[in-house]
Order: structure tokens, then C-alpha cells, then sequence
């Protein structure tokens, strides 16, 4: 097994090297291992997540786990529905608020914003576009203390708007530079076309830049969801009470405030990650390239 | 485009008034066409510290098709872009039809212009295209309508309007490119060598459409381009640039005829004028160039038409004015270019190109001949490089 990773790895070096395939069924051996060695380490954790879900509560808590599930029960799934101890339907609905809100403001903001680093010159431009990607390398427990006191100044703590806020400013970075990279290779000339066409710069952006920068836009978007779908630290200090929390917070003071709920923690971990892969399966359609072919000449 | 006749009758009906943005109504349409005056004084373009236009003054007069000619580097493309508003002015100003618009943004001029690159929206169909510009007039739908099947027809691109960018040629889309800019009547049409992409015999039967087309509409055109042969059969006017300055305004015969500096001479023709140094020791091509050079002269040029091979009944080809000496030569190369052969030959060490219509059979490589130069047809030039004018 090892010798084959480092056999697939050399022979990947030297495909690096000398941009020459050479396809021998060692090499495909060693490809397909690899692939397999990373699909296991990606998807077990989501396997088990299902599995678990999805068994009775004596074949969670025995001493002898099997990893294939014996008997199938959705009781764990009804709970989570069901019961009014668990708020998993408000927690749900929180974040999709959240995360949604989050998203489209980052996307507004972030359309205005990249265009702006793209198009206009003005003085600081490519000091405040690097702060930008050297804010997005901090990690938020650096930020957590100050922002909370800014939070609390503003007089936010415990709504919505400092995750909105908060979410907003720390997808910006992501969400400019996708937008940014895209709107550079995109030809100035037909903005300029637009321009004198009688529209304004706000019009172009919103007519012309928009429409062809479909793809990228769909991937910003998503990628802003998911980080504030996904998001813990932030929500964990600015929110109190109950009624307001988000999913990842939902879950951790499920498994907190109760005993031996595994299996229900579980079921709602699995439909926590559900809607990020319904979105991105069904918004992969508009991430396609190409749809600037046949403007421009050349 | 095929020529209409009908069309050409009547050339400003379809057009209405370039000014007019309102609905043109009975009586504009059969006013006759006031084109627009475009007036550049002092214009400058500083890039940094490079300068790419450097104080220009020029005046494109009502209707005409001005040709702003120049190598890539001299700053024509920037001055159309002031033009049009896309770039900002350093200095100077921009006046057109009597307004001074030097800050003011493009879509406050009333300029269309033809990217070299056409620009089209890739994600809207021709007819889209087409509407685009117009949906900023305060037109009816129907009249919307109308004007896009006036310009398609005008363009001969009526089956395309429903098609995507993408799915046309290159003569397609160039053609969608100049519909779009023409359906909103602008004042002043700029285009940005618009015939660049498209292949040689296709770029040469475009240009003639479009100048039948711009001349039909009487439309203010300012037209950059790199191709001296396209500047010469299209415009009006040519102003060729060179290192952000005008270096001479003229119809293209006149700048063709009448350089006013080497540089122009060399740049225009081709093959290009044939130019040595007045001064060096006293080679008979040099004795004979220079014969009746004024005591300024530090360069003297003859053009490849302007050299005649002497055959046995004296020169070939018909001089239109006296001829010099002969000078004897050595033939290097003969290429045929179609109805014509250009000849390099060399005296002494010196090279040069003439051109000849006739060739006998007998002037070939390595082959000794005699050359004689139209009188008229040398030209002499000053130490800065400024032609000595006649007289």
C-alpha cells in the first residue's frame, strides 16, 4: 500500500516535472488508491453521521459498534421534530435567516466592492485590496474579544444584526476576492460599450456585470452561506438566549444540556449539512464557464 | 451591405436627425442631416510621467470621416478614447458640436463607437444588442421595433437578429458591432480599427461598405487605424500621429504627395520611400539624388514609383516629369506583387525598391541596369527631419 502512494507520488512528481503522462497500470493502481485512501478519510465521518442517525439507541451505546447498522429506526429524527425539548426547527430556521441574509449582503457589498478594485483607480486601492486578503487570513478567536465590545457599544448583543454584521464582514474578503479575479478577465470593453450606450456605471454593474458574472457569483454566494451556515465562535458569544440560536450552537447545547442523545445530535448534524449539498448540487449548473463567448474578438 | 439604389436616393429618410433623441417626427425626417462638429484644442494624456498625447489640436468637420493614422504606440487609440469620454483628459479640451464636454462621462456625449474587439454583450441575442442603446431613448415599442429593422436591413443582418454573439462569424459580429452603434442616431460615430480581426479580402470589402454606409448617413466618423492602405481608401481626411502628436492633417493624397516630414514619407507607402543621407562620399546615385538639392538638405527620399528602369527606348513606364541621370545598378531582387514587381537594386552599397508595372524579360537577379528618377518625384528633408518644400 505505502509503496504504491510513493510509487503514485513520484510518478505524479515527474507528470509535474515534465508534463508527460506515462500510464502504466501501476501508476492508475497508485491513483486510484490514493483517491480511495482520501475518499475514506473525507466521507467516513459522514458515514458514521448517517449511520449513527439513523440506529435504534442500544446499538449506539453498545460495547461492540458495528459499523454496519443492524436495525434502521427514524425515531431519533422524529424527536428532533417532534419534541418541544429539542428547538431543532427554530435553530434551522435561524440559520437559514442568518446565513441567507448574510449571504446576499456579502454578494451586494462584494459586486460594488470588487468592481470598484477592478475598475476605478483611486488612491490606497491596492493597499486596502491586500488588507482585505491579510484580514481574511486572521483567525475570529483573535477578533472575538474586540468585536464583542463593539457589539456591546452598539448596543447588539443577543439580535441578529451582529450576525449579520459580523457574518457580513468576515465572508467580505472571500466573496471580493472571487469577484475580483472574475471581473479582471472580464473584457472592459463591453462595459465601456454599455457606458456609451447611454447607461450609467451603476447600470452597467447591475446589467452587464452581473449577468456575466453568473457563475462566480452563484460560488460567492454559496461559499458566504456556508461559512455563516457553518459558523460557531461568533454566534456562541453574541447570542443568549434560546430562541435566537443557530445550528451549530443548537447542537452543541443539545449534546451539553442533555444525556445520552447521540443518536438525535446526530440526525441533526446530518440535516444540518443537507441543505449545503442540495445547494450546491443544484446551483452546480450555473457555475459554468464560458459565458462570455462571442463578445469580444480575439 | 449590398448597395441599394433606392436607398442611396434618399439618404437622410431612414436616418432622421443625428441630434434628435426624441422620436423623429415627418418633418425632421425630411430635413436634411446636420452633422456634428468635433474640436480637440490642446488635448493631453499624461499616463504617469509618460505622455501619450501631447497637446493636440484638431478639428473633424460636420459629416466627414476622419482617419487617425499612426505606428501602435502614438497615442491615436487614447485620443479616441478622450473622445468618447473613457478616459480622463489631463489637459485641454474636447468640444463637440460646439459643447464643451471635456468633463463630462460618455454616456452624456452622444458618441457611438465600434471596439476593435466589437464588445457585443454576449449574453443578449443581435436584436438585444441592438435594442440596447435604445432602450435609453424615449422611444414606443413599436418605434423600437422599427429601428431595429431599419438598422438590421441597412447591415444586412436581418436573419441574425434572433442568434446569440456567439454563434456568428467575425464579419457577422463586426457588422452587429456597427448596427448597434448606429441605431441610436448618435452625433459622432468612433471606431476603434474595427476591421483588425477580420481577414484581408473581408477587411477590404467591409471598408468600402463602410464608407458607402458613413456616407450615406453623413454621419461625423473619427476612425483610428494602423493600416495606412485602409486609412487611404477611406477617409476623408487622415491625421497621422506620431509619439502623441498630430505630424500632419490632410486628404490622403496630400499627406501621400505632400509629406510634410520624413517620418510621414517613410510611413506612408509601400513599400516605404527609399531615404538616404544627403551627406557621405559622392556615390552617382548620391551626385545624382542630390543634384538639385537646397543647401538645407540633410536627407533626400524617392519612392519606389518614382525610380524608372531605362530600357532601350529610354525609361519604363511613363515619368510624369523630367527624369535625372542614370544611375547604373545591380538587380538583387525581383518579386512580383501581383500586376506590379518590386525591384531592389543596389548602387555601390547602397539599397533601395523601385517599383515598375513592366518588366523585361531580361531584368532579373544579378542582372546590370540603368535607373532614372522622376525630377519631381525626390524629396528632400531639413535636419529635423521637416520636408524642404518646393521653390
Amino acid at each position: 500500500m505505502i509503496g504504491t502512494i510513493v510509487a503514485q507520488a513520484s510518478a505524479s512528481l515527474r507528470v509535474l516535472k515534465t508534463g508527460y503522462r506515462n500510464d502504466s497500470w501501476l501508476g492508475r493502481l497508485g491513483f486510484y488508491a490514493a483517491l480511495v485512501l482520501t475518499m475514506v478519510v473525507a466521507l467516513f465521518p459522514f458515514y458514521v453521521m448517517l449511520v449513527t442517525s439513523l440506529s435504534p439507541d442500544d446499538a449506539i451505546y453498545s460495547s461492540d459498534p458495528s459499523l454496519l447498522p443492524e436495525a434502521v429506526t427514524l425515531s431519533h429524527y422524529t424527536v428532533l421534530f417532534g419534541s418541544e425539548t429539542f428547538a431543532f426547527t427554530s435553530y434551522f430556521l435561524n440559520s437559514a435567516i442568518v446565513a441567507s441574509v448574510t449571504a446576499s449582503f456579502s454578494l451586494v457589498v462584494g459586486v460594488i466592492g470588487a468592481y470598484s478594485f477592478t475598475r476605478l483607480t483611486f488612491p490606497g486601492n491596492g493597499f486596502v485590496r491586500r488588507g482585505v486578503v491579510v484580514v481574511y487570513m486572521l483567525s475570529s478567536i483573535t477578533v472575538i474579544v474586540p468585536l464583542f465590545q463593539v457589539i456591546a457599544t452598539l448596543g447588539l448583543v443577543d439580535t441578529r444584526l451582529s450576525l449579520f454584521i459580523t457574518y457580513t464582514v468576515s465572508t467580505l474578503p472571500l466573496t471580493l476576492y472571487m469577484l475580483w479575479n472574475y471581473f479582471e478577465s472580464l473584457p472592459v470593453e463591453i462595459e465601456e460599450a454599455a457606458m456609451l450606450d447611454g447607461y450609467s456605471r451603476l447600470e452597467t454593474i447591475f446589467q452587464i456585470v452581473v449577468p456575466l458574472s453568473l457563475p462566480v457569483l452563484v460560488a460567492a454566494f454559496l461559499f458566504a452561506f456556508k461559512i455563516a451556515w457553518n459558523e460557531y465562535i461568533f454566534a456562541s458569544v453574541f447570542l443568549k438566549s434560546q430562541a435566537k440560536l443557530t445550528l451549530p450552537i443548537g447542537i452543541e447545547q443539545m449534546n451539553a444540556n442533555f444525556q445520552n442523545v447521540w443518536g438525535q445530535v446526530m440526525a441533526a448534524s446530518f440535516l444540518t449539512t443537507l441543505p449545503i449539498i442540495i445547494m450546491f448540487l443544484y446551483l452546480e449548473q450555473y457555475m459554468v464557464e464560458g459565458l462570455t463567448a462571442g463578445g469580444v474578438e480575439g | 451591405m449590398p448597395y441599394n439604389p433606392s436607398q442611396s436616393e434618399q439618404p437622410a429618410n431612414h436616418t432622421g436627425s443625428p441630434h434628435s433623441r426624441a422620436p423623429a417626427s415627418e418633418d425632421d425626417a425630411s430635413q436634411s442631416v446636420e452633422a456634428t462638429r468635433v474640436a480637440l484644442s490642446a488635448l493631453t494624456k499624461r499616463f504617469d510621467d509618460v505622455v501619450a498625447v501631447d497637446s493636440i489640436d484638431l478639428e473633424v468637420n460636420p459629416g466627414e470621416l476622419l482617419v487617425l493614422l499612426g505606428p501602435s504606440g502614438c497615442g491615436k487609440t487614447t485620443t479616441l478614447r478622450m473622445i468618447a469620454g473613457l478616459e480622463a483628459i489631463s489637459d485641454g479640451v474636447v468640444e463637440i458640436g460646439g459643447e464643451d464636454v471635456t468633463r463630462t462621462t460618455p454616456q452624456e456625449r452622444d458618441v457611438a463607437m465600434v471596439f476593435q474587439s466589437y464588445a457585443l454583450y454576449p449574453h443578449k441575442t443581435v436584436r438585444e444588442n441592438i435594442e440596447f442603446p435604445l432602450k435609453k431613448l424615449s422611444l414606443t415599442d413599436d418605434e423600437m421595433a422599427e429601428r431595429v429593422t431599419e438598422t438590421a436591413s441597412l447591415l444586412d443582418i436581418d436573419d441574425l437578429l434572433g442568434k446569440q454573439p456567439s454563434a456568428l462569424s467575425g464579419g457577422q459580429r463586426q457588422r452587429v458591432a456597427v448596427g448597434r452603434a448606429l441605431a441610436r442616431q448618435p452625433s459622432v460615430l468612433l471606431m476603434d480599427e474595427p476591421l483588425s480581426n477580420l481577414d484581408a479580402k473581408l477587411a477590404v470589402t467591409t471598408r468600402s461598405e463602410l464608407r458607402d454606409l458613413q456616407q450615406r448617413l453623413g454621419i461625423t466618423t473619427v476612425y483610428v487605424t494602423h493600416d495606412q492602405e485602409e486609412a487611404m481608401s477611406i477617409a476623408d481626411r487622415i491625421a497621422v500621429m506620431n509619439q502623441g502628436r498630430i505630424e500632419q492633417i490632410g486628404s490622403p493624397r496630400e499627406v501621400y504627395q505632400e509629406p510634410r516630414s520624413e517620418f510621414i514619407a517613410t510611413f506612408l507607402g509601400d513599400p516605404s520611400m527609399n531615404v538616404f543621407d544627403a551627406d557621405g562620399p559622392a556615390t552617382p546615385l548620391r551626385r545624382t539624388l542630390t543634384e538639385t538639392a537646397p543647401t538645407a538638405t540633410a536627407r533626400v527620399g524617392i519612392r519606389p514609383e518614382g525610380g524608372y528602369l531605362l530600357g532601350d527606348d529610354g525609361p519604363i513606364g511613363t515619368p510624369a516629369t523630367a527624369v535625372t541621370e542614370a544611375v547604373q545598378c545591380t538587380v538583387t531582387v525581383v518579386e512580383p506583387i501581383g500586376r506590379a514587381y518590386e525591384i531592389t537594386l543596389r548602387a555601390g552599397d547602397q539599397q533601395f525598391v523601385i517599383r515598375t508595372r513592366t518588366r523585361p524579360e531580361w531584368v532579373e537577379a544579378d542582372a546590370d541596369v540603368q535607373v532614372v528618377f522622376g525630377q519631381s518625384e525626390i524629396t528632400f528633408f531639413d535636419e529635423t527631419g521637416r520636408r524642404i518644400e518646393d521653390g
